[in-house]
């Protein structure tokens, strides 16, 4: 599974060096769109200088500037409240330190990503891509050579793959990916059941309900193209239920355990890719009993909803895995040999 | 009668896409009929992928089954195909009902309905994923000169036997030979399945490690992918014995070799194949399925079909068709009260010879497993590429 943030990191290089007031603010907007800072949070200036490495200074003029922008308001308390003043907002505190920031806005100081970090995204990608289609053999030096890395690098990054269950090594010490198989399906689908039911329960009280509506008409519009809906939908969808909406769990441990364990979407992005006709109504209407409930507040209903959403989505990955085994090998990058 | 300009394509096998079928339907329908006969694989990739290719699905249950997972099929409306009940025979609880919704693995009849979620189940619905056709429970062919053996002996244990090393030959068709080899290696003691007909990762693990350890030391003579290539292996290699496609035999016999077809102590392996239709057919040319789809069920297919060792649905339509000493062979499992001739002529039953295994509904009941597409399928595929690259030694 790629990482749900990855999209919004971007290097700083000192030729676009920004003040430091206008760093603070458009991290914080950022944070904001990244629904990880949700309406009724509290702001305070300490935690998020000391999180973005500046003095105070800076912080409370950026603090200032988004009250007058209506981002954030003042309230009875110390700081500002995130989002526009409303009836009945109840002041969320939480420990800004600990939050997920995104990597752009973690420091100030202009640091380009570890070269680790750019490729793996993509190595990632391409592996997931290839498993449900047999065992492959990776070479490090093929990747080391096609990205300009050095072993060293490559090889941090899978172990790191290797922690998430995408490669492992075989008996000779190669690293090896794949076949996807029923068995592992089932097992991922059985432990996201538990784990994803109980992070929308955790979740779910801090969702932003435009997020949610917003999602709702994804649903809505998704519905209305029946099997033209497309790849780019599809993942979007997923998207929305299986990380957007487990987003504001601050329990980083059990996040990415969940990550961990999403690697049977692939066949559904292949289904989407590779089979125009197939019809995603199901998948379409569990999702949309899920949204309904967190819209109307039924958590409960909610994660039940999910529950039983994975509960058919596993049925429906085994079915579709089997179709896999008549398409053509997919092309692959020259680091990834089919050896089965 | 002038025929009309479209042309339905029809995309399966050589085994039932034969040239004489093709001309009588045309005759009978009044519209043109392409046949593309193609290898299994090669079907199952067109249904799946190119819908838009073929109008007419004319193959395995498990390939309708792929096609409809895949959005590739739409589905056949019971009320467009006369007498469908009696067809099916749910109703009535037929032997050919009863018969392909039990037995181990996916026996047919629980992936033939379509039900309300869109998936395949057993319980009736007016929407079928395919009309079943022909069907037949096979074992495999022996020469009786090489092996005598009391009547009630034959096993599948027998692909595994060391005595035969080298004189063996397998399908390629991973999805079916897999089954066999299950059934082989349990009957010789050298695995144990929970259920053979949807074995697990482990089980398929240890089922081709035994496989590649016997194909490396030359057990297996060759694998053949279609009837005919059966045929070439035992005319250019030392076969004893081999799993094999019931018309096989007689297609073995039509060409000079005695070949007993064995009735597995263990039960026979059951396949059923169908016509389905493709998610892109509509309008007259979908009129046009419908119309070829009611005729395979008129007795005159069948009655070619039976020719070739097939048994079809409908059995009481496909006797008006077939002479009185060809149904008491075919269907009674009696004695051949004359010689038998195949669709071209040629002698492929002696007077007095009785088919193995009885009649059709005794044949029908010892079905142990049927053709599956397993959960693990794609594993299975996979790992049967490491069993055809092994080396024999």
């Amino acid at each position: 599974m790629s990482e749900p943030h990855a999209s919004v990191a971007r290097p700083v290089t000192l030729s676009n060096r920004k003040p430091r007031k206008q760093v603070a603010m458009d991290s914080l907007i950022d944070l904001m769109n990244a629904g990880q800072l949700l309406p009724g949070m509290v702001l305070v200036e300490g935690p998020i200088a000391d999180r973005l490495g500046m003095s105070r200074m800076p912080i409370r003029e950026a603090l200032k500037a988004l009250a007058e922008n209506k981002k954030i308001h003042r309230f009875d308390g110390r700081g500002y409240l995130v989002g526009p003043p409303k009836k009945n907002l109840k002041p969320i505190r939480v420990d800004l330190r600990n939050m997920d920031w995104p990597n752009a806005t973690v420091r100030n100081q202009p640091k380009p990503l570890p070269a680790s970090n750019q490729i793996a995204t993509e190595v990632q990608a391409a592996i997931t891509a290839v498993i449900p289609f047999g065992c492959y053999r990776i070479s490090e030096a093929e990747i080391g050579e096609m990205y300009t890395v050095s072993r060293t690098v490559v090889r941090e990054m899978l172990y790191r793959l290797q922690h998430q269950g995408i490669v492992e090594k075989d008996r000779w010490s190669h690293w090896v990916a794949g076949p996807l198989t029923a068995q592992k399906c089932a097992e991922q689908y059985q432990i996201r059941g538990v784990l994803e039911a109980e992070a929308l329960r955790s979740a779910a009280p801090y969702l932003d309900r435009s997020k949610l509506t917003d999602i709702q008409q994804r649903l809505v519009s998704a519905a209305s193209l029946g099997t033209a809906i497309g790849a780019k939908n599809i993942r979007q969808l997923e998207e929305d239920l299986h990380v957007t909406c487990l987003h504001p769990l601050r329990n980083g441990s059990m996040q990415s355990l969940i990550r961990q364990n999403q690697l049977p979407l692939i066949v559904h992005h292949l289904f989407a890719d590779q089979l125009p006709r197939v019809n995603h109504d199901p998948m379409i209407t569990e999702h949309q009993a899920v949204i309904s409930h967190l819209i109307a507040g039924q958590f409960d209903q909610a994660c039940l909803a999910l529950r039983e959403h994975l509960q058919r989505a596993t049925k429906r990955t085994i079915e579709r895995l089997k179709v896999l085994s008549v398409l053509p090998l997919p092309s692959h990058p020259i680091y990834l040999t089919p050896f089965h | 009668m002038g025929k009309s300009k479209r042309i339905l394509r029809v995309i399966g096998t050589p085994d039932t896409l034969i040239e004489s079928v093709r001309l009588r339907a045309e005759q009978d329908l009044g519209f043109s009929i392409h046949f593309e006969p193609l290898d299994g694989l090669d079907v199952q990739q067109r249904a799946v992928k190119s819908p838009e290719s073929y109008d007419v699905l004319d193959h395995w249950s498990v390939t309708a089954e792929l096609a409809w997972t895949a959005g590739a099929l739409q589905p056949i409306r019971t009320d467009r195909i006369t007498d469908c009940s009696e067809l099916l025979g749910v109703e009535a609880q037929t032997p050919f009902w009863t018969a392909i919704t039990h037995g181990k693995g996916m026996a047919p009849g629980r992936k033939l309905f379509v039900q309300a979620d869109g998936t395949l189940g057993a319980l009736p619905t007016s929407r079928l994923s395919m009309m079943p056709t022909v069907h037949n429970m096979d074992g495999f062919g022996y020469r009786p000169d090489r092996i005598e053996v009391a009547d009630g002996d034959e096993s599948w244990g027998w692909l595994l036997d060391k005595k035969y090393r080298g004189q063996v030959t397998l399908t390629a068709h991973p999805s079916i030979a897999i089954i066999e080899m299950a059934l082989a290696a349990q009957a010789n003691e050298l695995a144990e399945f929970d259920d053979i007909g949807n074995l697990t990762v482990d089980e398929i693990d240890h089922l081709i490690e035994v496989m590649i350890d016997y194909k490396r030391r030359g057990h297996f003579a060759g694998h053949w992918a279609a009837t005919d290539e059966v045929v070439s292996l035992f005319e250019e290699k030392d076969i004893t014995l081999s799993t094999i496609w019931a018309q096989g035999i007689w297609v073995l016999r039509a060409h000079g070799f005695e070949i007993k077809n064995a009735v597995p102590k263990e039960g026979y392996r059951g396949w059923l194949d169908g016509l389905a239709l493709s998610g892109a057919l509509e309008g007259a040319s979908l009129d046009q399925a419908y119309r070829f789809l009611e005729w395979w069920q008129s007795g005159l297919p069948g009655s070619l079909m039976a020719r070739r060792g097939l048994y079809m649905t409908r059995p009481d339509k496909v006797r008006a068709h077939l002479s009185e000493a060809e149904w008491a062979y075919w269907y009674a499992g009696q004695p051949a009260p004359d010689v038998l001739y195949d669709n071209d002529g040629n002698a492929i039953v002696n007077q007095g010879q009785t088919r193995s295994g009885g009649d059709y509904e005794t044949r029908l009941g010892a079905v142990a497993v049927w053709n599956s597409i397993m959960n693990e399928h794609n594993y299975v595929t996979r790992k049967w590429n490491e069993f055809m690259v092994a080396l024999n030694q």
